[in-house]
């Protein structure tokens, strides 16, 4: 827990390490930034929306009732996006390839 | 061979981590994990590993063939490692820290945990990996898994962790050559390779290595069922991903997170060396839904990326689609 915040802090995640150890904390705003639009192109076919508040280590997966949900890490993203979603996110789901192959060529 | 050193045979030698080594020796019941191990401690390098002994049974006599006066073997006997006994293996990393600090103990920059035969090395792994205490002092460097020349193929067919142990494995030593025709350690040699090609193989015999062949790696997906119908392995299949471009991270980091997130039972082993935008290269290393800190490369490697998985029961054409559509988001 973050001794000023109090913001429950996740595990290490194995994603993580690359950027962190890339160096300069510009280095890791892109890399946050980079991350929080891949998501939101990956979770967009699922009627879902990725929000960065820009601190802390957390973003904002909503549906599109207005359901939403704080989560920290990869892990949690995936299994909020499951719970808002009402089809499973697949990294195989063909609708899913089929948008990410649509947003490539336009 | 690199059962004792694990940084002599890697390819991607010279991880920047500072960390202890840990190399997992692993293999079926009475494949010759002790006789190889007491052979390479007996060759008396300067700096011998620490020993970590883990028998499915509750008496113990390996630990008297492993043990010296000065580094007796530390043993975690009645379970496995991996399931029933893994707290105490995490409890025996720990001691052989504090040991260390207190002057009972030589240090040992590495350490060699021989699993018992019943063993899942991906449960290990992960208490290596994600222990809040051992992940900063010990690094997965090797898992080298035995394969008994006489017994070994009717083991992986017959055996569910018997096959994991081998998908698992960055070393398989063929052993107990002797006891069969060269032509069967042949076979047995190929098919191992056909389902491990990310894996060196070794041929041994009373803990002396015969001859060594490199890792096979694969051009393709392609099955491992070459031996007939081997309901085990008829779903295994290799996938190697490959891209010239420096790799995106966060696109990687994002795919691979949630594949193993939906199939990680059916990814049964990660392994890659990757050449990352604005980082340099990384080495990627994963057993079953475990994968462990990525480690930044600081000696000479390949150029472009490498990615092998291999799964059981994925599409492999859909799984490389899947890899291009996510490294292709803008």
């Amino acid at each position: 827990m973050c001794a000023i915040c109090y913001e429950l802090a996740p595990e290490d995640h194995w994603s993580d390490a690359v950027s962190a150890d890339a160096g300069a904390s510009g280095a890791t705003v892109r890399a946050r930034a980079r991350r929080a639009r891949i998501l939101t192109a990956v979770l967009a076919p699922y009627g879902l929306t990725v929000s960065d508040p820009g601190s802390g280590r957390h973003l904002t997966i909503a549906d599109r009732k207005g359901a939403a949900e704080v989560v920290a890490g990869l892990p949690a993203v995936w299994e909020a996006a499951n719970r808002l979603s009402p089809r499973p996110v697949d990294v195989l789901d063909p609708r899913l390839l089929d948008a990410l192959d649509d947003a490539e060529r336009r | 061979m690199s059962l004792l050193s694990p940084t002599e045979a890697v390819p991607h030698a010279g991880t920047a981590s500072g960390r202890r080594t840990v190399t997992l020796l692993s293999g079926f019941l009475g494949s010759g994990k002790t006789t190889l191990l007491r052979a390479r401690l007996s060759e008396g390098r300067t700096v011998a590993p620490a020993v970590i002994l883990n028998d499915f049974g509750a008496t113990l006599v390996d630990d008297v063939l492993l043990g010296t006066e000065e580094r007796p073997p530390v043993v975690v006997s009645g379970g496995c490692a991996c399931c029933t006994r893994r707290d105490e293996l995490a409890r025996a990393l720990a001691n052989l820290l504090d040991d260390e600090q207190q002057g009972r103990r030589p240090r040992s920059d590495s350490v060699v945990i021989e699993t018992s035969g019943l063993s899942d090395p991906g449960p290990i792994a992960f208490t290596i990996a994600q222990d809040p205490v051992l992940k900063h002092h010990y690094a997965l460097a090797r898992i080298c898994v035995t394969v008994d020349a006489v017994t070994g193929a009717e083991a992986l067919r017959r055996y569910e962790v018997a096959m994991r142990q081998l998908l698992a494995a960055d070393d398989v030593l063929v052993t107990k050559a002797d006891l069969v025709p060269p032509a069967e350690v042949e076979q047995l040699v190929r098919w191992v390779q056909r389902l491990n090609p990310s894996a060196s193989v070794a041929v041994t015999a009373n803990g002396t290595v015969l001859h060594e062949e490199p890792p096979a790696s694969s051009s393709a997906a392609r099955p491992v069922s070459e031996l007939g119908d081997e309901t085990h392995t008829s779903a295994v299949e290799t996938l190697e991903l490959s891209t010239d471009r420096p790799l995106d991270w966060q696109a990687l980091a994002v795919w691979l997170s949630l594949l193993l997130h939906r199939h990680g039972p059916d990814v049964l082993r990660v392994k890659g060396v990757l050449q990352v935008h604005g980082v340099g290269p990384v080495a990627v290393h994963g057993v079953q839904h475990v994968v462990h800190r990525p480690e930044h490369l600081t000696g000479p490697v390949p150029p472009g990326s490498r990615l092998v998985i291999i799964m059981r029961g994925l599409d492999p054409a859909l799984l490389e689609r899947s890899f291009r559509a996510f490294l292709g988001i803008d």
